[in-house]
């Protein structure tokens, strides 16, 4: 590596000696001239902002001056000092040129620095280990056993060439995080909010990153090799150097793990303006769509599947009869001793195993004894299966619809027309295409709808939904998959002599649902609790609890028909109960649009309509 | 009061929004930290996947398991000459490992035989003498990965081929 250090100086001396100026001949205007620098600034990660502009790295000590942080200029003048003068950094035990290189090369190319020859043991050995031919950005996929990793999560891996497909495991991964230390839940989110955290750069072993997220939460990862050149990706690795021992405060709606991963990618790639695309939030999957969609940004996107779905797929591989005996094989009837069909055995292994990551430690006694003797049972069948278990098709989360809607709505309610629009910054919604997204599960994330009806000619709030979450994960035949719904939404009361008024709702539900017609229809069923508190009821508030049937059919990619039934019994003097039914349909009429046609009817108690609506839907 | 149901209300919806990703995941991180010699580094890394007896090894942890090549990284000197890169190997992925060698073939195999110092060209030879000694293997001690790494050493030991190509000699041990 010591190569690689010396070929760094080489090339350093070099421009050193064509450019030829002494400290002392500097004129006062090249600093300023410098510092105003595209490199400059990039180097140093400063941003526009309203009035100047600023680092988007927190640490003090990243900076020479005292100002560093706002003032590109005197932080240039104090770097070509320490520099200059060859300091020493007592922290990190090492000279300011080894602890940051790509300042120091900068400097001496533009201003002449001296040429210093300090040995650079650590940024040697740190170069060596990190030794990679290109990056991959992978994506965790939305994880629907947890509404607060639905977003997904991004991170980069660097890639050797000399691992093969078989052995790209061993790659380093580079994450960004909060260091949240032990601090408990709820102050985390506090703090997370007002960026009260250092967020950091690490390295990890990518197998410890695909175990996290493959097997512990049944997450598929997509890697999207990106088209980096060799010199890209060492740029890539010495700017990971010198600010992986700074932070930035980590503000989790905006400035958070995928944005700072973008900032690494456009430092090593300046063509590519990723940053500068994002608005108000830095949703994951909106920052894979940011660098997929920049010039020829994407060599090759492989998929990593969860361990459970490994496991259905060899499930699915297997005939009815097959099927039986697995039943029994799991269950100890069938001894491992009498299987001689490799691909049972496999399907039993793969279903142990991701009972073991669901476990999260030993199985029960039993379990361990029946997974050991079919272990030991496959080990004598030989080394392949005589049957091939077909890849698992990929659901490309970047090819799903954009996370952020415009909603337009034509409706009629109680003989009186309405226009309603919605802008939504977050992210699917139950009728949505499911294409990239987990199907049969939404986020509707700080929805705020306006409406304007026609014989009151004025614009009032209509609805702002706070979150409102569906997870229907079907039951399947070895492990029962909880469906829920959480939701809080500010809204008007309707079916009451109030219709004007607000109400807060808070919703919790616990539910199961089922497929049928091949993956077509889903039949589920929730027992809602709601909590509404409003002005407009009687004593400020009710609780009704609303068990709920629900069809979603799928009758093309393009056509989704959704209907649903409650049945609400509020337990408050005010109202008894009320039947709710909802028929939806969703026609898709590109990536970006759609239409939607919903009718609302029912009975209860107070005034009844059917509100009848029709809708344009805008993706971005 | 309705000012305290809405705050309530904000805190739970924000709290199932951001509570996880990125916040409780990542107690542990940093280059910085495993480079530099602050907390969280390498050895909270590994403690998380249980090996927390490691010997402190430093740098060579914090980066990964590839690439381990100077000398002083190992958990064992002497006759087993673990790496610390085939003890977090195994101790991260030894169910996986096990399954892989039951069946003879997979990644976490190809890996292993890596981390072992097998090259490409004998991953075969290694995933059938790993699947014939699979008992030995399965029933090294699951909280101490250097048993298993021994044992397949031994099984290489055993394989002229494979104890060439992987560069183990009785004598290197």
């Amino acid at each position: 590596m010591q190569k690689k250090t010396g070929l760094f100086l080489l090339l350093s001396t070099l421009l050193f000696q064509s450019a030829g100026i002494l400290a002392e001949e500097i004129e006062e205007n090249q600093f300023k001239l410098i510092s105003e620098s595209l490199e400059w600034q990039r180097i140093m990660r400063y941003k526009n902002k309203l009035f100047g502009v600023e680092s988007d790295i927190d640490a003090p000590f990243f900076f020479f001056s005292k100002n560093g942080k706002t003032d590109p200029e005197s932080e240039l003048r104090a770097a070509f000092e320490a520099f200059e003068e060859n300091r020493y950094s007592t922290d990190r035990k090492m000279h300011f040129t080894c602890v940051y290189p790509i300042r120091y090369e900068f400097l001496r190319r533009k201003l002449g620095l001296s040429e210093f020859k300090n040995k650079c043991q650590e940024l040697d050995e740190y170069l060596e280990n990190m030794d990679a031919d290109s990056v991959s950005l992978i994506f965790s996929s939305y994880y629907s056993g947890a509404p607060a990793s639905m977003f997904g999560h991004t991170f980069l891996r660097l890639n050797n060439k000399e691992k093969s497909k078989k052995t790209n495991i061993l790659n380093k991964a580079i994450d960004n995080a909060a260091m949240t230390g032990e601090d408990p839940a709820f102050y985390q989110v506090i703090k997370g909010l007002i960026g009260g955290y250092q967020g950091r750069y690490s390295v990890w072993p990518y197998y410890i990153k695909a175990k996290e997220y493959n097997s512990s939460e049944h997450r598929d990862l997509y890697e999207y090799e990106l088209n980096f050149s060799k010199s890209e990706v060492n740029q890539l690795v010495l700017h990971l150097w010198e600010i992986a021992s700074a932070y930035s405060y980590y503000y989790f709606i905006q400035d958070n793990c995928s944005y700072r991963i973008l900032s690494l990618l456009e430092f090593a790639k300046p063509k590519w303006k990723l940053t500068t695309r994002l608005l108000f939030t830095t949703i994951p999957i909106d920052t894979v769509r940011i660098v997929s969609e920049q010039e020829n940004a994407i060599r090759s996107v492989s998929f990593r599947p969860a361990s459970s779905k490994k496991f259905f797929n060899h499930w699915d591989t297997l005939n009815s009869g097959e099927r039986v005996q697995f039943g029994e094989l799991i269950e100890g009837k069938l001894s491992p001793g009498d299987v001689d069909n490799a691909l049972l055995a496999d399907t039993a292994n793969q279903y142990f195993l991701m009972k073991q990551n669901e476990a999260k430690g030993a199985l029960p006694e039993r379990q361990n004894e029946i997974f050991k003797a079919i272990l030991l049972k496959r080990s004598r069948l030989g080394s392949a299966s005589d049957r091939v278990v077909p890849e698992i098709e990929q659901n490309r989360p970047d090819l799903g619809h954009r996370s952020s809607q415009f909603l337009g709505v034509l409706g009629r309610y109680k003989r009186s027309s309405y226009f309603d629009f919605s802008a939504r910054p977050a992210l699917h919604d139950l009728i949505a295409d499911d294409s990239g997204y987990t199907p049969h599960s939404s986020l509707e994330a700080l929805e705020l709808k306006f409406r304007y009806r026609a014989d009151h000619n004025k614009i009032t709030v209509q609805q702002f939904k706070l979150i409102d979450v569906y997870s229907l994960q079907p039951v399947d035949s070895y492990s029962i998959n909880k469906s829920y719904r959480l939701g809080a939404k500010f809204d008007r009361l309707k079916n009451t002599d109030c219709e004007s008024c607000m109400v807060m709702r808070a919703t919790t539900s616990p539910g199961l649902s089922f497929l049928f017609f091949k993956s077509k229809l889903l039949f589920y069923t929730l027992l809602e609790g709601n909590l509404d508190l409003s002005p407009g009821l009687e004593n400020g508030w009710r609780f009704g609890i609303e068990p709920r049937l629900g069809i979603i059919f799928d009758l093309t990619k393009m056509v989704r028909f959704h209907w649903t039934s409650s049945y609400t019994r509020y337990f408050s003097r005010e109202l008894t109960s009320e039947i709710k039914n909802l028929f939806a349909i969703r026609v898709t009429l590109g990536r970006r649009w759609e239409t939607r046609f919903e009718s609302e009817f029912g009975r209860g108690i107070g005034a009844t309509a059917a509100d009848n609506r029709l809708s344009l839907l805008y993706y971005f | 009061m309705k000012n305290i149901y809405s705050l309530v209300l904000g805190v739970f919806v924000i709290s199932l929004i951001f509570s996880a990703e990125g916040l409780a995941r990542n107690k542990r991180c940093g280059l910085g930290s495993k480079l530099w010699g602050k907390n969280n580094g390498a050895l909270s890394q590994v403690s998380e996947i249980g090996t927390n007896n490691i010997a402190s090894g430093g740098q060579s942890v914090a980066m990964g398991t590839s690439g381990c090549k100077h000398d002083g990284h190992y958990i064992m000197k002497g006759f087993g000459m673990v790496t610390e890169d085939q003890y977090m190997y195994v101790a991260a992925n030894r169910e996986e490992l096990i399954v892989d060698i039951a069946t003879g073939t997979g990644e976490i195999l190809s890996g292993f035989a890596e981390v072992m110092g097998c090259s490409l060209s004998t991953h075969r030879d290694f995933a059938a003498t790993a699947q014939q000694n699979l008992i030995e293997l399965s029933d090294t001690d699951s909280d101490e990965p250097v048993e298993l790494i021994l044992v397949m050493k031994n099984k290489i030991l055993g394989s002229p081929r494979l104890s060439a190509e992987c560069g183990l000699s009785v004598a290197s041990n």
